[in-house]
């Protein structure tokens, strides 16, 4: 008489027809043995793309050229009115571009105000949403404080009555924590996330303020590139310098401490945006071209290589987190930077 | 025209006025013992139904029997299918888990949502109003257990409600009513949670040393889930991440080394732009 097998438990039941399993195990061989579950992505791919990036950029752009304006206006405020004129200008038409992107990229464009039914100390993307409003309110007043009321189209008396009751420093006074936050918050918005290459760092909001600093700064340096003052030149340029160093002071950092979780950026589709773009045309090249003779490559080639380089920064970074959402690894381990308390199990 | 201006002023009223919230209640989640689960798949079904969300499609993953593949705005249950092999003794084992939002007890997706759409409900439950998501997928981003999605359709975010509409008449959630062998509990999470020791304590003194619950607790920089589970092997296994991240918990420090860039370039500037010669 042949035994029967003792069975426990359900294993027992399964090690009985094995023989079976076989079939199992010859149908997906590998699917069985990938890593993590069939090798699936634990994220979710991010909603966040070309609007997006573009918005890092033009926001970036605006608001830095709108805190060196003020900078600008009360060191040489006099001698510089029409070079300030520009930029306040430059400043207005690129912050006007920011609210069309943000909107189109929601789900429901027509529910953008519902940001500002709250204050919430969590949110950066709430923080932005209520520093943009301020902001471009008040870069709309700073470009009606500087240009004559006869030479505008239509609201003569509107801004006469602003240019009696608001002097210019008060509102840039007013203007400069605005400014200063849609500088500082990008990055923070991305860092706040769960995407490892954006969030494992704390320096990836360093690295787009310092990029935005020194767009602005490029963008100051092209509108004076026909203004005769050459003291002014040496000051834009010494600043652009300062601002591509802190750059890649602060890009160091992010590389150094994102580590293994920047890895779509020196892999993938968005490596050769990043190192060609961001960093070689973005702050290798211009540093370069700025010690140049000819004054085009210094003052036109090397600025708009360096707005493009800022360009090509922040749209890498915003797509690199498409690849990154895949990383089953990363996700896996996603708090790597509170060492001794994560707690494995086993 | 009138009566649409008039709809237009209501809305922006209704925008910002915010009512007295509901009493809180004890907090209610489910406990998901995947010991228990027979991988019938009652509860995705009983989701759908209840909820009227719409089919995925009929595709074939050959990932064992799991068709559904991922949490998504349209699957608020998820039944995971594992079949594990021990050379060793030529045995097979399979791992059944019935996925579903965690509820966290500090959600990152609530914390990011910048139009203050997810809240904490009364049961405690991390929930979308569907009349304030403006769709901005920041809390698609934001979940480290990527459950959360933005519907193409509708253009909001959606995730399991935990069956908020049921709970409101006192009714249990239709994935936990539905299935069979009792492997999705809701309840009180109070008590959920002594349950769940219990039944861990049980299942070691069979032998079964590697059960052990999954969100039970705060661990590393994350919260504790008010859905929590009883798991048999490493989380990853069953596509949870094994150190979730909590983006909130970093939101200082980023911030204050941006700000520091910028002030400090700023300042940079006015150095620069004041040592030539005054205007």
């Amino acid at each position: 008489m042949a035994s029967i097998p003792e069975i426990n438990d359900a294993r027992d039941v399964f090690s009985q027809i094995s023989p079976s399993y076989d079939i199992v195990r010859s149908a997906q061989p590998e699917r069985v043995h990938e890593p993590g579950y069939y090798g699936l992505p634990i994220l979710k791919r991010p909603f966040w793309k070309w609007e997006i990036a573009l918005y890092f950029f033009f926001e970036g752009v605006s608001a830095g050229t709108s805190v060196l304006c003020s900078v600008l206006r009360a060191t040489r405020g006099r001698r510089h009115r029409e070079m300030i004129r520009a930029g306040r200008t430059l400043s207005f038409a690129t912050m006007l571009v920011c609210p069309p992107l943000l909107i189109a990229d929601l789900g429901r464009p027509e529910r953008f105000h519902h940001m500002l039914r709250i204050w919430k100390k969590t949110s950066p993307m709430n923080h932005g949403a209520w520093a943009l409003t301020g902001y471009g309110l008040l870069s709309t007043i700073q470009l009606c404080l500087i240009w004559p009321a006869w030479r505008l189209p239509f609201g003569k008396r509107i801004v006469r009555l602003l240019q009696r009751l608001l002097p210019e420093s008060v509102v840039d006074v007013l203007g400069m924590p605005f400014a200063l936050t849609m500088i500082s918050y990008p990055g923070v918005l991305l860092s706040t996330t769960a995407n490892p290459v954006w969030s494992h760092t704390h320096f990836l909001g360093s690295l787009f303020a310092a990029s935005s600093m020194s767009n602005g700064a490029a963008a100051l340096a092209l509108l004076s590139a026909r203004c005769k003052d050459e003291d002014l030149h040496r000051s834009i340029g010494r600043f652009e310098d300062a601002a591509t160093t802190a750059e890649a002071a602060a890009l160091a950092l992010y590389l150094g401490t994102a580590k293994k979780a920047a890895r779509p950026l020196f892999k993938g589709k968005q490596s050769g945006l990043f190192l060609i773009g961001a960093i070689g045309l973005g702050i290798v090249a211009p540093a370069l071209l700025r010690r140049a003779r000819s004054p085009v490559l210094r003052s036109v080639v090397a600025p708009l290589l360096s707005l493009a380089g800022g360009a090509a920064l922040k749209w890498a970074i915003t797509y690199a987190g498409q690849e990154s959402a895949m990383d089953v690894e990363l996700a896996n381990h996603n708090a790597p930077m509170i060492e001794g308390q994560a707690q494995t199990r086993a | 025209m009138n009566e649409g201006l008039v709809q237009i002023a209501t809305d922006l009223r209704d925008t910002w006025t915010r009512p007295e919230p509901p009493a809180a209640q004890e907090e209610t989640g489910f406990f998901t013992d995947t010991t228990l689960c027979i991988g019938c798949k009652a509860c995705e079904v009983a989701c759908k139904q209840w909820n009227q969300l719409p089919a995925d499609g009929f595709n074939w993953t050959g990932n064992s029997y799991d068709n559904t593949v991922t949490l998504s705005d349209t699957t608020w249950r998820h039944v995971a299918f594992v079949e594990q092999h021990d050379a060793a003794t030529d045995s097979m084992r399979w791992l059944m888990m019935s996925d579903v939002c965690k509820h966290c007890q500090h959600a990152p997706c609530v914390e990011v949502c910048p139009t203050g759409a997810l809240i904490y409900n009364e049961f405690g439950n991390v929930y979308v109003q569907q009349d304030v998501c403006n769709g901005c997928a920041n809390c698609v981003v934001g979940c480290p257990f990527g459950v959360i999605a933005r519907n193409k359709a509708d253009g909001r975010a959606h995730k399991c409600t935990l069956c908020y509409d049921r709970q409101k008449d006192g009714m249990v959630p239709a994935c936990a009513k539905s299935c069979p062998t009792e492997s999705i509990k809701f309840g009180k999470v109070s008590e959920l949670r002594e349950q769940a020791r219990q039944r861990v304590e049980q299942l070691h003194a069979r032998g079964e040393t590697d059960a052990y619950l999954y969100g039970n607790e705060t661990w590393g920089e994350y919260s504790a889930l008010n859905s929590f589970f009883l798991l048999k092997d490493k989380p990853i296994v069953y596509n949870l991440p094994e150190a979730p991240r909590r983006p909130a918990a970093h939101l200082k420090r980023n911030y204050l080394f941006s700000f520091m860039a910028s002030v400090a370039l700023t300042a940079v500037s006015a150095l620069l732009f004041s040592g030539g010669e005054r205007g």
